[in-house]
């Protein structure tokens, strides 16, 4: 069962005159950072359930790690500095890593501890430490100021991306379009309606294009990891075409079997990113950065059934070719039982949003305190600025 | 308010109200027992591998292919399409809209994802111990959901031993461990919710009195299955972590081999004023407005605490709220209701397709699919949103945009006449959407336009 895309290429002439349009109406980026904006490229894989960042990236070097894990630990582990490894699936981002296109960062997590996927998924998408008390995320706000567009390939508009009048979503359906009258008459209804309008007029105004993903899949065939990479890529190698494209892929909540699933998932990761690296071609990758956000780490010791629950500190990955070099930032907690939080969850004692406001000032150039005061609110690193 | 007062029959519905449920295949019949049910797929399906195996001389590659599609896929996929089918024919063609809403968002509220566990078998049973329960208290339907077959295996609570139990040193056993998964969501998603304040310790606790409630694994399993409702329900004592319990604040002493202080706990946190407020809430938010106001949702909680947690009082508190409030609000459809709404609203046949042909045909399952909300498999515990913006997207409305021009295109019975007359009702006569139907080329147009439009998306 294959899903295939439009191509792009054939509608790279259309697509540019919407772009322009779409930067006419939003006002033209905002170059008060200025020297730092060029044609930077920003993917963001959401890892929904809650990445255990010790599975990904083992922590060979603590002699605290093997016997909390006896099950859990993969054969043919990934060499990186010795102290870390990377999980057999990564493949991908192991090649980044030994490219100097690969920041790694671990004991990282937001400044949040209650454990529920819920909560901490509002928080890793809103950036704001309160549960429930923001309706834009911080990438959707980071948008918002530089005039870029994005798009996410996923079916709801995620909430990361929200606050950005004109962030898409683009999922293939094998639903065939109705003829363009319909879209022409529903334009005007949904013009009308404060609820529809920023959608209705995109709608109307490219009935066939944009909604497009006029793509022709078999029905009720699975759509892969893979292929919304490849439209990711293709979407954003288009000189004009959207800075900004969201994955979101869910599945991370290993209470069980965790090694099967995380080979599978980790697999499915890594393959979407070495198809996001290939397709976007060698001239556009220079200038990309991709960048994982989970909601929460997992506990140190597996459980009863070859899994872990819910807990704190997790990893996050950054490959790219606009990374300046490679290398692992970490304030590494310990895993002797005082260190681990509450005795269960490996420790947070790196403020992941540290990393993403650096990343959000670096792929889209606004300015930091622009940065601290509308989008992600973090307390400084300096690290990062020797690898973004 | 009568039809929230006993549960309405669930069947096969056609548009005249008559089961079409003997013509369907034999796997339609509703059985919750599983094991019966195993073996009606299984007759079935043998059957069928039977005759292409007579009936089929082909290479060896092309027969495995056609067995996959014609035969496992179709198993796999019967369970879910029965159950797709029999709720939505029993809410578009059904009598009692009101009670099915309610339905829709108890089995929500329970959410269960028959692909993350395999439990396909299971999520029928599941929603229909749920809607028995809704004429009576919540405590009953919380504990009936909670240790169903499904429940139990989703959140991994059939992967979860006592550590101090016998069974934990037992090295035939694959586990010896607790998973605290069903522990967390029975505290956070199904009663009291965090306002509660519960702690780690909490959660931990909530969890080792969860352990031993297990699911029956069929013919050859020694242990004894509970009788339905939740038919294959077991407690196994010797994985259940010995001791009382203490869940904030309230302690639970095992009286026997334990299996008593699920109930007493469920009880205790369906009588929990923060699981009134966490459910009043969630019902003013599916039903009233995405920002409900307070006072509504302080009548709501009142109606099921000075009821005791009634189910029937606390529908109709909910739609007294909507009868009063409703018209200051607007709420956008979800998928699922947008969908049952439409074919209402049309009277177009059902598409239920078939879960044979492998898989390759639109069946209903797969349409929920495309609109965004396949029923049995929401991605996470917490099911599907109810909130505007999470259903308010170019795609989202593309997606809806195009079936409702594929449900134009069988609505056969109407004209455009009539279809203007409806959006005169829904819009008032005044409102552009008139104007726009009575000038459509054709009927699919026609009924497009009407369903996609604002209005028709948030009745």
């Amino acid at each position: 069962m294959t899903a295939s895309f439009e191509c792009s290429e054939s509608l790279s002439r259309r697509s540019f005159l919407k772009a322009t349009a779409v930067l006419t109406f939003a006002g033209l980026p905002n170059l008060s950072f200025a020297g730092e904006v060029t044609d930077r490229r920003l993917l963001v894989v959401l890892l929904r359930g809650g990445l255990d960042g010790l599975s990904a990236m083992p922590a060979i070097g603590d002699p605290g790690l093997k016997g909390r894990r006896r099950h859990l630990m993969p054969d043919g582990l990934l060499k990186l500095d010795g102290f870390f490894a990377l999980h057999p699936s990564l493949v991908n981002i192991h090649d980044a890593y030994d490219n100097g296109q690969g920041l790694f960062v671990h004991g990282t997590s937001f400044p949040y501890t209650g454990r529920s996927h819920f909560e901490g998924q509002d928080i890793m998408e809103t950036g704001v430490l309160k549960p429930y008390s923001s309706n834009t995320g911080w990438l959707g706000r980071a948008l918002d100021a530089s005039g870029y567009r994005a798009v996410a390939l996923a079916l709801p508009v995620p909430l990361i991306l929200r606050g950005h009048a004109t962030a898409e979503s683009r999922y293939p359906t094998w639903i065939s379009s109705p003829p363009d009258a319909v879209y022409d008459r529903l334009g005007k209804l949904w013009a009308e309606d404060p609820d529809t309008a920023p959608f209705g007029a995109q709608l109307a105004s490219n009935a066939t294009e944009s909604v497009g993903m006029n793509a022709s899949i078999d029905v009720g065939s699975p759509v892969d990891m893979k292929v919304l990479a490849l439209q990711a890529a293709l979407q954003l190698r288009e000189p004009n075409g959207p800075r900004v494209a969201v994955l979101d892929d869910v599945g991370f909540d290993s209470h069980a079997s965790e090694p099967n699933e995380y080979s599978r998932l980790l697999s499915e990761i890594d393959d979407a990113i070495g198809i996001f690296k290939h397709s976007i071609g060698d001239e556009a990758w220079k200038n990309t950065l991709v960048v994982t956000v989970t909601e929460f780490g997992r506990t140190v010791a597996e459980n009863g059934s070859w899994g872990t629950d819910h807990g704190w500190g997790s990893c996050a990955f950054v490959v790219g070719g606009a990374l300046k070099k490679s290398g692992i930032v970490t304030d590494w907690p310990g895993l002797k039982a005082a260190d681990l939080f509450e005795g269960r969850d490996l420790k947070m004692t790196i403020d992941v949003r540290s990393l993403y406001a650096r990343i959000v000032t670096a792929s889209l150039g606004i300015d930091p305190e622009i940065v601290q005061r509308d989008i992600i609110e973090s307390p400084k690193d300096d690290r990062f600025d020797a690898y973004i | 308010m009568d039809q929230l007062r006993s549960v309405p029959p669930l069947d096969f519905f056609d548009k005249k109200g008559n089961s079409i449920a003997g013509t369907l295949p034999p796997y339609a019949k509703l059985i919750d027992n599983f094991e019966e049910a195993a073996k009606t797929f299984d007759t079935y399906f043998t059957a069928k591998t039977k005759r292409m195996l007579a009936s089929k001389n082909m290479a060896n590659d092309d027969f495995n292919k056609l067995m996959a599609s014609e035969i496992f896929l179709p198993y796999n996929d019967a369970p879910i399409w029965r159950d797709t089918v029999v709720n939505t024919l029993t809410a578009v063609n059904g009598k009692s809209g009101v009670f099915e809403r309610f339905w829709m968002f108890w089995c929500n509220h329970f959410a269960v994802a028959t692909t993350a566990a395999d439990i396909a078998l299971y999520w029928g049973p599941h929603m229909r111990t749920i809607r028995d329960r809704m004429t009576g208290k919540f405590a009953d339907m919380l504990y009936d959901a909670v240790s169903s077959p499904a429940m139990l295996t989703y959140l991994n609570n059939t992967d979860s031993v006592g550590p101090h139990s016998r069974g934990a040193h037992d090295p035939n056993r694959p586990q010896h461990d607790l998973n605290e998964n069903l522990g967390r969501e029975l505290l956070e998603l199904h009663s009291v919710s965090p306002a509660a304040g519960y702690t780690q310790a909490d959660v931990t606790e909530t969890a080792m009195l969860l352990t031993g409630w297990r699911v029956y694994a069929g013919p050859g399993d020694a242990r004894r299955p509970k009788p339905e409702p939740n038919f294959g329900t077991i407690f196994e004592a010797v994985i259940h972590e010995p001791g009382p319990r203490t869940v904030m604040g309230k302690a639970y002493t095992p009286k026997g081999d334990g299996r008593n202080m699920l109930r007493e706990l469920t009880d205790d946190l369906a009588a929990h004023p923060a699981t009134a407020q966490h459910l009043a809430a969630k019902l003013a938010r599916a039903f009233l407005a995405d920002t409900p106001p307070q006072d509504s949702i302080d009548r709501i909680a009142k109606a099921y605490t000075e009821t005791g947690g009634d189910m029937v009082a606390l529908h109709s508190a909910v739609v007294e709220e909507v009868l009063a409030h409703g018209q200051q609000y607007s709420k956008m459809t979800t998928p699922q209701n947008w969908l049952i709404q439409a074919y209402r609203a049309t009277g177009a046949r059902v598409a239920i397709g078939s879960p044979e042909r492998g898989g390759n045909v639109e069946s209903l399952p797969l349409i929920y699919k495309e609109i965004g909300q396949i029923l049995n498999d929401p991605a996470q515990p917490n099911g599907y949103s109810d909130l505007k913006a999470d259903w308010l997207s170019k795609a989202m409305l593309d997606r809806r945009t195009r079936q409702a021009y594929r449900i134009g295109s069988v609505a056969f019975d109407l004209t455009v006449e009539a279809i203007g007359a409806y959006a005169e009702r829904l819009a008032g006569i005044d409102s552009s959407l008139v104007p726009m139907i009575k000038r459509a080329e054709s009927r699919p147009i026609a009924v497009a336009v009407l369903l996609a439009s604002p209005q028709f998306l948030k009745i």
